[in-house]
C-alpha cells in the first residue's frame, strides 16, 4: 500500500510537471548546440511518421549539424525539431500546432503519408512553407506552401510503368494499388490514365484493394494469376512488398515487379529472393551504383552522422541543401514571413547532380519540381542492386502534374 | 479482482452534482488560462478519459476482457462524419448538429455493441475477449479500406460554430469538459443502482447473480452496450477536437494499450479514469520530450498491467484504501459492536413452525449424472409450504447437487420439480428466482464490492424499500445498510445473503450450509431466528446443514440422502432414529 | 476468378491458422489460459533470431539457416516460458480471465518492443519454405500450407499421446483439472505449466521462421494471425484438435473463396468473427455453468 502511494505520488508529479513543461517550454533540445555559431538560433521544424519514414529528418540533421559547426547562417545556428505524426491525423493537427506554437520559421525534410492532406490549410494560415524530404499524398503536390524535394508516389508509379511498358517491352501490366483514402486513388489513377495516353495501353487488371498493414496478400496474388500478367506493378512500401513478392513465390509466379522508390535500400534486397527480375525508378541517382559520383557527399555525410543510406534520406539531405541556398536569398533578418517570401520570390532553380530536373519553389499554386527518376533493378535470384539509367525525365516521357483531389 | 467500494455518498446525493459544477467551473479556468497547446493536448486527455469510463464499466465494474474500446470509437466518428457529410441533416439541426449527432452516433455503437456482445456474453466472460479482439482488428481493415467519409479533404465543423484557430480550440476544451462530466454523473449514478449492483454481482458470480434473479446475460450485455455508447461518443469528441480522422487515430494496438490502463488504473472510478488519461496523453509528451521512442509508453502499460494483474489490485482501490484506511477501520469495530449484540440477544423462543401442509415444493425422480458418475439417482421428496425441511447426509451425498439442480444450473437432469404448482424445468436459474425459488450457496458469492444495502435491493430486485431492508437486516442481526460488504466477515456475509434472499419474499428458499462460520452462540441466534422466519416473511425453507443440534432445532421434517439416493424422508424423531440413518452416519464426526 | 485457385490459396492460410489454433486449445486444455500472446512470442524471436545475421555471415547458408531457426526457437520458448513463470507463481488460482488478461498486457508489451528494437523495416525474414509443393496449371497448394497442416497434425497426436498414455500426461490432466489437489499429491505444477508454454512458444517460433515475411512482415501480424487462430480454435470449442484443425482450414478456405470475388473482398477480414460468433451461439445453445462460477 505504501508503494502504490509512493507510486501514485511519483507518477502524479512527473504528469503534472509534464503538462506544465510542455506547454512552457518551445522546444526542448534540437539540433545545433554544438556549434561555434553563437548567434539566435533560427528554428525550423519537420513532421515525419518515423516509424515509415525516420531516414529523412535525420538526414537534415545531419546536413544542419554540419552547417552549424562551419559556422551556419552568418553566426546563427539552425535549431531543427522533429515531431512525430504516428501516421495519424490527430497526432499530425497536434503536431503542426506544436511546431508553429515553437516558432519555426520553415518546415524542412517533413516525411509522412499524410501531414500534407492534415495541414496544408495550417500552413498557408499561418504563412509558413514546407520543404518536404519525402512527400506522399496529393497534396504535397497540388498547394501553395508545400514543395517536396522528392518524386512522390505518382509520377514514381507513372515511370516505372513507362519504363515497364516502353523501355523493358512489358506487355499485360497489372497493378497493385494502396490507395488510402480517395484523393489517393484518384491521384494514382490519374497516373496509370496520363500512361495510358501516352502509350495508348492499357492494365490488363488493377487491384486497389490494398490496405497499409494487410495481414496476407495470398487472395491477391491468387488474383493476379488469373489475368496472365506480363508484370506486376505494385506501390506499397518494402516491407510490404517483401511480404507480397513472398507471396507471390509461395504460388509460383515468375513475372517481373514493378516497384517505387520506397524498396531501394540494401535490407529490401537482402530480404528478397525471387525468380523474376524487380525494376525500380529511383527518385534520386543512385546511391548503390560504385561508379555513381553525384551521391559521394551526400555518402559522406550519412556515414558521418550514422542515418542510414535510403531514398528517403537523399530526400532529406536534398531538401536540408534546398533550404540552406533559399536562406542565403534573405537580406535581413530571418522570420517565418521573411523565408516564405524568399521562398516564394525563388527565380533562380538550385541544381544538384542527384536529380535531373533542377529544383524551384517560387510563386506558383503547386510545387512539383522533381520529375525524374534513375531506373534500377535486382535481376532474378539475386539480392543486391544494379544500376540500369538513363534518366527518366517528366517532360521527355509525356508526365502531367497531379491535379489536386 | 478486487474492486474499490464506494464511498458514503447516498446520505448526501448533491455531492456528485456539486463534483460535476465545480469540475466544469475549473475546466473552464484551466481552458482559457493555460497556454493554447495545454489546451488542445488536455482535450485529448479528455477524450482518452471518455474512453476509459466506458472501458471502466465492462472490464472494471463487469469483470470483463473488452479490446474493441477504440473500434467503437472509430464506429462513432464514422457516423458522425457521415450524418454530417453525407446526409442534409446538418441543415435541420443547425449549430446543435454535432451534439445531435453525437447522440445518434452514441446509440448505434450501442446497438453494434449489443450485436457484438450477444453471442459471447451468456457465460465465459473470455470469450468477449477473443470476440472484441476480432472486431478490433476488423473494423480496422474495413476503416481502411472504407475510408471515413471525410476522406483526408473535408473537415468537420465543430459544434456550435467554434473555429479551428486557438480560441475556438478552448472554447471547444470547454464543450468536451462538459461533455465529460456528464458522462461521469450518468456513469456515477448507474454504478450505485440495481444495474450496477448487477455488474459488480456478475463479475464477481455468476451464479450468485443468477439465483438473484438477475439474468448474467443482461447484466453483461447491458455494460458492454454501455460502454459502446460512450466510445462512440469519444469517437466524435476526437473528430471535433482535429475535425479530421483516419484509421490510424483508432488501431487495435490502442485499443489494448487503453484496455491494459483501465486495469491499471481501475477506471471504473471517475477519478481514476481522469487519471489514466493523464496517464495515456501525458506519459507519450514526456517521452518526446526526452526523445525516447514513443513505444516505450506501451511497454510501460504492459508492464503496470501484469503487475496489477498478479497483485489483484489497481492503482484506484491502492488509493481507495490508503485514503479511507481509518474509516474502514471504524466500520469494521462497528460491525462487530453489532455482532456481539446480536449474539447475546435473548428473545423467546420461537416454535419449529409447523405450516399449512399443502405441498409446495414437488420433486420426482431427480437424476443427475455426470458421464459415468450418478450425483443423484431417483431422489424425489415433498416440501410442505410453511415448515423447514432439513436436507441432511455424509459429504458427497448429493445435498448441494440437489439444490444446484432445483436452482436451474443443472439443465441435464432428468425428474421433474415443481413449485406451487408450476414446473421449473426448463426455466433458466434467473427465471427460477424470479418465479420464487431462492437459495443461498456454500462458498461465498456475496460480491464484497458494494454496501449491504446495495446488496439487499439488488438480491430483492427493488420491490423491498428501505423499511424492509432494515426490517431483515436487524431480523437476522446483520450490519447496518451503509456498511460496505468488504468490511464484513466472511461469517456475516453469509447472514447477509439469507437476509437478502428473505427480504426478497420468495415461495422457497434453499439454504445451502448458512450457519458455517458461525460461533456456537451464533448458532443458537441464527437456529431460533430461522424458526420465526417462515411466518415472518411467508417462506418455506429447505435447509442444507451438518450441524444436527441446528437441524433438529429448525426442522420439523428431514431428508437424508446418502450417495446419491433418499435414504429416509419423514418427520424429524422417526428420520433421526431410523438404524440405516445411524449407520450412514457411522465414522462421522457428528454422532447423534 | 478460378475458385478452385482461390480454396486452394485458402487452404495454405488456413493451414496456418490451423496450426495456432492447435496451439491455442493445447494451452487453453492444460494452462487454463487464452494466450493472445501466442504468436506474438513466436514473432518476437524470429525477429530477434535474424539480428545474429551478421555474427554468423562466414558460415555456409545451411548452418546460417539452422542456427537462426533455433534462435529464434529459443528465445521464443523462453519469453513463453517467462510469461508463464509469472502465471505460473502469482495467477495459479485466479480465473481464466484474469490469467488471460495477462496475455493481453504482455501482447501489447511484445508488439511495443518489436516496434522499439526493429522499427518496422521490411525484416528479411526469409521463409523456409518457398515456392508450391503441387502446382497444377494455376492451382498452387504451397510448401508452407503444407508443413502447416502437418505441424498441426504432429502436435495433436504428440499431445494425445503424450496425455493419455504417459506418466507426465496424466500429471498434466491433474494439474489442468484440480490444481491445488494435484499439488497437494507432489505433482511439481509450476515446472509442468511452464514447460507447456516454453513448448508452445517454441513451437511457435519454429512456425514462424518457416513462414517467413510473407505472413508476418511486421509486427501488427502478431494481431493479426492470433484471431483466425481463435476462431479455429473455437470450432473446436477450445476442446477438441481434430475439430480446431478443421476449423482453421474451413477460415482459410472462405477468406480464399471471398476473394475470387473482388466485390466482397472486404468481407474477407469478417470471416474469423463471422465463425467465431457462429460457434459460440451454437456452442453455447445449452447454458452450461462453469464448476467454479
Amino acid at each position: 500500500m505504501r508503494m502504490t502511494g509512493i507510486k501514485l505520488g511519483a507518477t502524479a508529479a512527473v504528469a503534472a510537471a509534464a503538462l506544465i513543461l510542455s506547454g512552457c517550454s518551445a522546444t526542448s533540445g534540437g539540433g545545433g548546440t554544438s556549434t561555434p555559431a553563437t548567434g539566435t538560433p533560427i528554428k525550423v521544424a519537420a513532421l515525419s511518421g518515423l516509424t515509415f519514414f525516420p531516414e529523412a529528418p535525420q538526414a537534415v540533421k545531419a546536413v544542419f549539424d554540419d552547417y552549424n559547426a562551419a559556422g551556419g547562417f552568418n553566426g546563427q545556428p539552425l535549431q531543427y525539431t522533429v515531431y512525430d505524426d504516428k501516421t495519424d491525423p490527430a497526432v499530425s493537427a497536434t503536431a503542426a500546432k506544436d511546431a508553429l506554437s515553437s516558432g519555426a520559421v520553415a518546415l524542412v525534410g517533413s516525411s509522412s503519408l499524410l501531414d500534407c492532406a492534415v495541414n496544408h490549410k495550417t500552413w498557408e494560415d499561418n504563412n509558413i512553407v514546407s520543404l518536404q524530404g519525402t512527400g506522399v499524398d496529393p497534396f504535397c503536390f497540388t498547394t501553395p506552401n508545400i514543395a517536396p524535394a522528392n518524386d512522390g508516389p505518382y509520377f514514381d508509379a507513372y515511370a516505372t510503368l513507362y519504363d515497364g511498358s516502353e523501355t523493358l517491352g512489358y506487355k499485360n501490366i497489372c497493378a497493385e494499388v494502396v490507395p488510402d483514402n480517395d484523393a489517393g486513388k484518384a491521384a494514382y489513377q490519374g497516373a496509370i490514365d496520363a500512361w495510358s495516353a501516352k502509350t495508348g495501353k492499357k492494365l490488363a487488371y488493377s487491384d486497389f484493394s490494398l490496405t497499409r498493414g494487410q495481414a496476407s496478400y495470398a487472395g491477391n496474388v491468387a488474383a493476379l494469376k488469373s489475368h496472365n500478367c506480363g508484370a506486376v506493378m505494385i506501390t506499397e512500401v518494402g516491407a510490404a512488398v517483401t511480404a507480397f513478392i513472398g507471396e507471390a513465390s509461395n504460388q509460383g509466379l515468375k513475372i517481373p515487379f514493378l516497384v517505387l522508390t520506397s524498396c531501394y535500400s540494401d535490407e529490401f534486397a537482402k530480404g528478397i529472393s525471387y525468380a523474376g527480375d524487380i525494376h525500380l525508378p529511383a527518385e534520386f541517382s543512385p546511391f548503390t551504383d560504385p561508379k555513381d559520383k553525384s551521391n559521394a557527399d551526400w555518402i559522406k555525410v550519412m556515414d558521418a552522422h550514422n542515418v542510414p543510406k535510403t531514398s528517403f534520406a537523399q530526400g532529406g539531405y536534398l531538401a536540408a541543401k534546398y533550404f540552406i541556398a533559399i536562406l542565403k536569398t534573405i537580406k535581413g533578418k530571418v522570420t517565418r514571413d521573411s523565408f516564405t517570401a524568399a521562398a516564394k520570390a525563388m527565380s533562380t532553380p538550385v541544381n544538384n547532380p542527384m536529380v535531373a530536373t533542377p529544383w524551384i519553389f517560387g510563386p506558383g499554386d503547386t510545387h512539383q519540381a522533381n520529375k525524374s527518376a534513375w531506373p534500377v533493378e535486382i535481376k532474378k535470384n539475386t539480392s543486391e542492386w544494379t544500376s540500369l539509367g538513363p534518366w527518366l525525365k517528366g517532360d521527355e516521357i509525356g508526365w502531367v502534374d497531379t491535379k489536386q483531389p | 479482482m478486487s474492486l474499490a467500494s464506494r464511498p458514503r455518498l447516498t446520505t448526501r446525493p448533491w455531492l456528485p452534482l456539486a463534483f460535476a459544477l465545480g469540475a466544469i467551473a475549473l475546466g473552464a479556468i484551466f481552458g482559457f488560462g493555460m497556454p493554447a497547446y495545454v489546451v488542445f493536448v488536455s482535450t485529448s486527455v479528455l477524450v482518452a478519459m471518455v474512453s476509459l469510463l466506458g472501458l471502466g464499466i465492462v472490464t472494471g465494474t463487469a469483470g470483463m476482457i473488452a479490446l474493441c474500446q477504440l473500434s467503437f470509437a472509430s464506429i462513432g466518428a464514422w457516423i458522425l462524419e457521415f450524418l454530417y457529410l453525407k446526409t442534409p441533416l446538418p441543415t435541420v439541426f443547425g449549430a446543435a448538429s454535432f451534439l445531435v449527432f453525437m447522440l445518434i452516433a452514441g446509440l448505434i455503437t450501442a446497438v453494434l455493441g449489443l450485436v457484438i456482445g450477444l453471442p459471447a456474453l451468456r457465460l465465459r466472460g473470455v470469450n468477449l475477449a477473443v470476440i472484441t479482439l476480432g472486431v478490433a482488428a476488423a473494423v480496422d481493415t474495413t476503416v481502411q479500406q472504407l475510408g471515413f467519409p471525410d476522406q483526408s479533404f473535408a473537415h468537420i465543423p465543430r459544434p456550435f460554430g467554434l473555429t479551428s484557430d486557438p480560441t475556438g480550440d478552448r472554447g471547444y476544451f470547454l464543450f468536451a469538459v462538459v461533455v465529460t462530466v456528464l458522462i461521469a454523473l450518468a456513469i456515477n449514478a448507474l454504478q450505485g443502482s440495481r444495474i450496477g449492483a448487477a455488474w459488480k454481482s456478475v463479475a464477481f458470480s455468476e451464479r450468485g447473480t443468477a439465483s438473484a434473479g438477475t439474468s448474467v446475460r443482461t447484466a453483461k450485455l447491458s455494460a458492454f452496450a454501455l460502454s459502446a455508447f460512450v466510445g462512440g461518443i469519444a469517437g466524435c469528441l476526437i473528430v471535433g477536437q482535429i475535425t479530421q480522422v483516419n484509421y490510424l487515430t483508432f488501431t487495435p494496438i490502442n485499443s489494448l494499450g487503453l484496455y491494459v490502463l483501465s486495469i491499471v488504473v481501475g477506471s471504473q472510478l471517475i477519478d481514476m479514469a481522469l487519471f489514466g488519461g493523464i496517464l495515456f496523453v501525458v506519459i507519450p509528451e514526456i517521452l518526446k520530450q526526452f526523445r525516447v521512442p514513443l513505444e516505450w509508453s506501451s511497454v510501460a502499460f504492459g508492464i503496470l498491467g501484469i503487475q496489477a494483474l498478479t497483485s489483484n489490485s489497481n492503482l484506484g482501490t491502492g488509493v481507495r484504501a490508503a485514503l479511507f484506511r481509518r474509516r474502514r477501520l471504524r466500520e469494521a469495530a462497528r460491525v462487530e459492536a453489532v455482532g456481539d449484540v446480536a449474539a447475546v440477544e435473548t428473545v423467546a423462543e420461537a416454535p419449529i413452525p409447523t405450516g399449512t401442509g399443502r405441498p409446495l415444493l414437488v420433486v420426482e425422480h431427480l437424476t443427475v449424472e455426470f458421464g459415468a458418475v450418478k450425483a443423484l439417482t431417483d431422489v424425489s421428496l415433498v416440501v410442505e409450504e410453511g415448515t423447514i425441511l432439513g436436507l441432511i447426509g455424509p459429504n458427497g451425498a448429493g445435498k448441494s447437487t440437489f439444490v444446484d439442480a432445483i436452482g436451474g444450473f443443472l439443465p441435464q437432469h432428468t425428474g421433474t420439480a415443481t413449485l406451487d404448482g408450476e414446473p421449473l424445468d426448463g426455466l433458466a436459474p434467473h427465471r427460477r428466482a424470479r418465479a420464487g425459488l431462492r437459495r443461498t450457496f456454500q462458498q461465498d458469492r456475496v460480491p464484497p464490492s458494494m454496501t449491504v444495502g446495495a446488496y439487499l435491493r439488488f438480491v430483492t430486485r427493488g420491490k423491498a424499500g428501505p423499511d424492509a431492508i432494515a426490517d431483515a437486516l436487524q431480523f437476522f442481526g446483520c450490519p447496518d445498510a451503509s456498511i460496505p460488504l468488504s468490511v464484513v466477515d466472511v461469517g456475516t456475509r453469509r447472514l447477509v445473503e439469507v437476509a437478502a434472499n428473505l427480504a426478497a419474499r420468495p415461495k422457497l428458499l434453499l439454504l445451502d450450509e448458512p450457519a458455517a462460520g458461525l460461533s456456537h452462540d451464533e448458532h443458537l441466534a441464527f437456529a431460533n431466528r430461522l424458526r420465526r422466519a417462515p411466518e415472518h416473511f411467508g417462506t418455506t425453507i429447505l435447509i442444507i446443514e451438518h450441524d444436527l443440534d441446528l437441524v433438529r432445532s429448525v426442522c420439523s421434517r428431514i431428508t437424508v440422502l446418502n450417495f446419491g439416493e433418499v435414504l429416509a424422508s419423514g418427520d424429524r424423531a422417526t428420520v433421526l432414529s431410523d438404524p440405516k440413518v445411524v449407520s450412514a452416519y457411522m465414522g462421522e464426526t457428528e454422532m447423534l | 476468378m478460378n475458385i478452385i485457385i482461390a480454396l486452394a490459396v485458402g487452404f495454405s492460410s488456413g493451414a496456418l491458422y490451423a496450426l495456432i489454433g492447435v496451439g491455442l486449445t493445447l494451452m487453453s486444455v492444460l494452462t487454463r489460459v487464452i494466450n493472445f500472446s501466442l504468436v506474438a512470442v513466436g514473432v518476437f524471436g524470429a525477429y530477434l533470431s535474424i539480428r545474429s545475421a551478421p555474427l554468423i555471415q562466414s558460415a555456409p547458408l545451411e548452418v546460417q539457416t539452422a542456427i537462426t531457426v533455433v534462435i529464434a526457437v529459443v528465445v521464443a520458448a523462453v519469453v513463453s516460458g517467462i510469461l508463464g513463470w509469472i502465471e505460473a507463481t502469482w495467477l495459479s488460482e485466479a480465473t481464466t480471465t484474469a490469467r488471460s488478461a495477462v496475455t493481453v498486457a504482455s501482447l501489447l508489451m511484445l508488439i511495443s518492443l518489436s516496434f522499439i528494437l526493429f522499427g518496422s523495416q521490411p525484416q528479411s525474414l526469409r521463409p523456409l519454405l518457398v515456392g508450391p509443393a503441387f502446382l497444377v496449371g494455376e492451382v498452387a497448394i504451397t510448401k508452407v500450407g503444407v508443413a502447416m497442416l502437418v505441424a498441426a497434425i504432429i502436435v495433436g497426436v504428440l499431445t494425445w499421446i503424450i496425455v493419455r498414455r504417459t506418466p507426465i500426461g496424466v500429471r498434466l490432466r491433474a494439474v489442468s483439472d484440480r490444481q491445488t489437489a494435484a499439488e497437494l499429491l507432489g505433482v511439481n505444477v509450476k515446472a509442468l505449466q511452464v514447460s507447456v508454454w516454453m513448448v508452445m512458444g517454441g513451437v511457435m517460433g519454429l512456425c514462424v521462421s518457416i513462414i517467413g515475411n510473407t505472413a508476418a512482415a511486421d509486427a501488427t501480424s502478431m494481431i493479426a494471425l492470433v484471431i483466425p487462430g481463435t476462431a479455429a480454435a473455437l470450432v473446436g470449442a477450445f476442446k477438441n484438435i481434430p475439430l480446431t484443425i478443421v476449423g482453421g482450414l474451413v477460415v482459410g478456405a472462405l477468406q480464399g473463396a471471398l476473394t475470387a470475388f473482388p466485390s466482397t473482398t472486404q468481407l474477407r477480414d469478417w470471416i474469423p468473427i463471422l465463425i467465431i460468433v457462429l460457434f459460440l451461439l451454437w456452442n453455447q445453445r445449452k447454458e452450461v455453468w462453469d464448476v467454479a462460477r
